[in-house]
């Protein structure tokens, strides 16, 4: 018998001929394999949707806002869901911190709305000037009312420049004045002052708002990245790094706190300077007064790093819909567990906005959206709810470029990983990875309702 | 946070999104040259084809393990732990595979049998 027989039972196959088999064999697998799971992730089609004529208005097209978009149009059939936002632009806030930090190129972090948003989700181009919970009703600021059965508020939160005297975003980018947050133009021009430090030394000082902040870590990981890259630059001897926490913590979840408050110092040569709230900014002496324990402080810069106080919108502050008092005091009042409000029962919460202990990030989101999705859905069958948000956040917190730790915890401030093997403790170059290569794609996938 | 199969799937298909259409023609034209080489396959020599994608394929593990930490602008003094290797690794191995199994429908090609000589009349 010939080897190119075509005739040849499975036992006569000789090696060489396996060999062939199993390779064109693997590749057809592979193909089909690929094609089988990218179809049923490109299927958009509500097989087991919910039969429901609700009026659902979303406010805000953030990370939030389309993430519950995506989930409500393929959960619900014939429901009228509209998202109310005036923005053509999305950003990937996430990666703010890597392009004021010179890593990534603004453009990585801008993408369009239009992408993300469902077939069917009717689109309001428009921000919401009041909300009206007892007619159940929202007032556009173009004057439009758009009354609703169901109001998810994602609107994200508010940045507040003016409560820092001397201070405007305009001046980001001048007078040795950074602000990572918010804008992929606040992180470029950021980026033009953070290089200019690390280019030439001085002294720098790195503040941080009291309150709740998005992204708490960015404060942090600006300093560090900063830090890092004097190092790189050879100028680490000629720069005074200087680090402004409000309290005196560093960081809400308290192994990290215990981490951060001997690795500044100790490890980075970054000093410490408690209970020190930002008051006033002066561009042209490139001075900066804190309010401390102590009385006013005035202090020189070559470089400041400011975070502005955060809030929740004012439509939101002001409404019905906000904490009239008490530890979360303007934000929106949710149901720490249900992100259902705890006074109106056909609105939720999700995002920034909400005003819950932890969690004021895109990791937060992620775990938020299908709590606040399912709950409200079972409000919409008139059933229990039994989603449960265990306040789980997560901050890949960038030590340097090319290292991190990745830090996950919940309302509890117990550690969470998602990935057992990956020490939280431990500066290693995989949460960089992820941050640098994998996290933006999860955030995709998340705004699409898949995760 | 728990991740599922579908959840994994469908952050991969964001990470490749932009390299889909790209991808999925070689992949298609990968395996059409399979089948047509499987359908003709007495026509051809395995053995040195799968030694050459295998090479191929060792070739693109080492470029990755050389030039991974660059891709995410990091570098090699910055992988220190257990985690970071077994990345760096896994990810060489992953990629060297994928090349391997792609090129070696191509690489196939060329290495047919020699017909025997016509014997004179």
């Amino acid at each position: 018998m010939t080897h190119d027989s075509g005739n040849n039972n499975h036992d006569s196959i000789n090696p060489g001929r396996r060999r062939f088999l199993q390779a064109t064999g693997a590749t057809t697998i592979l193909a089909a394999a690929g094609t089988v799971a990218g179809g049923a992730l490109l299927r958009t089609g509500a097989s087991h949707a919910l039969a429901s004529s609700a009026r659902i208005v979303i406010v805000g097209a953030g990370a939030a806002g389309i993430s519950v978009a995506s989930r409500l149009a393929r959960a619900l059939d014939g429901a009228r869901i509209t998202l109310v936002d005036p923005r053509e632009q999305h950003y990937y806030q996430p990666g703010l911190t890597l392009v004021a930090t010179g890593a990534w190129q603004p453009e990585r972090v801008i993408d369009r709305n239009e992408r993300y948003i469902p077939r069917g989700v009717e689109w309001v181009r428009s921000s919401v000037a009041e909300y009206d919970p007892e007619n159940d009703r929202v007032v556009t600021s173009d004057g439009d009312t758009l009354d609703y059965d169901y109001l998810v508020v994602a609107t994200g939160l508010q940045l507040n420049f003016a409560d820092i005297e001397g201070m405007d975003p305009a001046l980001i980018g001048q007078d040795g004045i950074a602000c990572v947050y918010d804008t992929p133009d606040h992180a470029s021009r950021s980026w033009s002052m953070i290089r200019e430090f690390t280019d030439s030394g001085g002294t720098g000082l790195f503040t941080r708002a009291p309150g709740a902040l998005k992204c708490a870590g960015a404060p942090l990981k600006v300093a560090m990245l900063s830090e890092h890259r004097l190092q790189r630059q050879g100028n680490r001897e000629s720069a005074d790094l200087q680090y402004f926490p409000p309290g005196d913590g560093m960081f809400s979840q308290p192994d990290i706190d215990d981490f951060l408050k001997s690795h500044f110092p100790d490890d980075r040569g970054i000093n410490l300077n408690w209970h020190h709230q930002l008051k006033a900014i002066e561009p042209g002496a490139r001075q900066a007064v804190f309010n401390t324990e102590d009385g006013e402080r005035t202090v020189d810069y070559d470089f400041i790093h400011v975070v502005p106080p955060m809030s929740a919108p004012d439509p939101v502050r002001t409404s019905d819909l906000a904490w009239a008092d008490g530890p979360f005091e303007g934000w929106l009042e949710v149901d720490q567990y249900t992100m259902q409000h705890r006074r109106y029962p056909n609105v939720f919460g999700v995002g920034d906005v909400v005003g819950t202990p932890i969690g004021k990030t895109a990791a937060s989101v992620k775990a938020q959206v299908p709590v606040a999705v399912e709950n409200l859905l079972a409000v919409i069958q008139d059933s229990e709810l039994r989603g449960s948000y265990n306040g789980y956040t997560s901050c890949p917190l960038i030590t340097e470029q090319g290292r991190g730790i990745l830090v996950e915890f919940d309302y509890d401030l117990e550690m969470v990983p998602s990935f057992n093997f990956i020490d939280p403790m431990e500066e290693q170059w995989v949460p960089w990875l992820m941050k640098d290569r994998m996290l933006h794609a999860a955030y995709n996938a998340m705004l699409r309702g898949r995760i | 946070m728990a991740f599922s199969l579908t959840g994994i799937l469908a952050v991969l298909l964001e990470l490749f999104r932009a390299l889909l259409v790209p991808a999925g023609i070689l992949l298609l034209a990968a395996l059409g040259v399979a089948v047509y080489v499987y359908l003709r396959r007495s026509q051809f020599n395995p053995a040195p084809a799968v030694k050459v994608a295998g090479a191929v394929g060792a070739l693109v593990a080492l470029l990755v393990f050389a030039m991974g930490p660059g891709f995410s602008s990091a570098s090699h003094a910055q992988i220190t732990s257990i985690v970071d290797y077994a990345a760096l690794i896994g990810a060489s191995i992953g990629f060297g595979v994928g090349a391997g199994v792609v090129i070696y429908p191509f690489v196939q090609l060329m290495f047919r049998r020699t017909p025997p000589a016509q014997r004179a009349p």
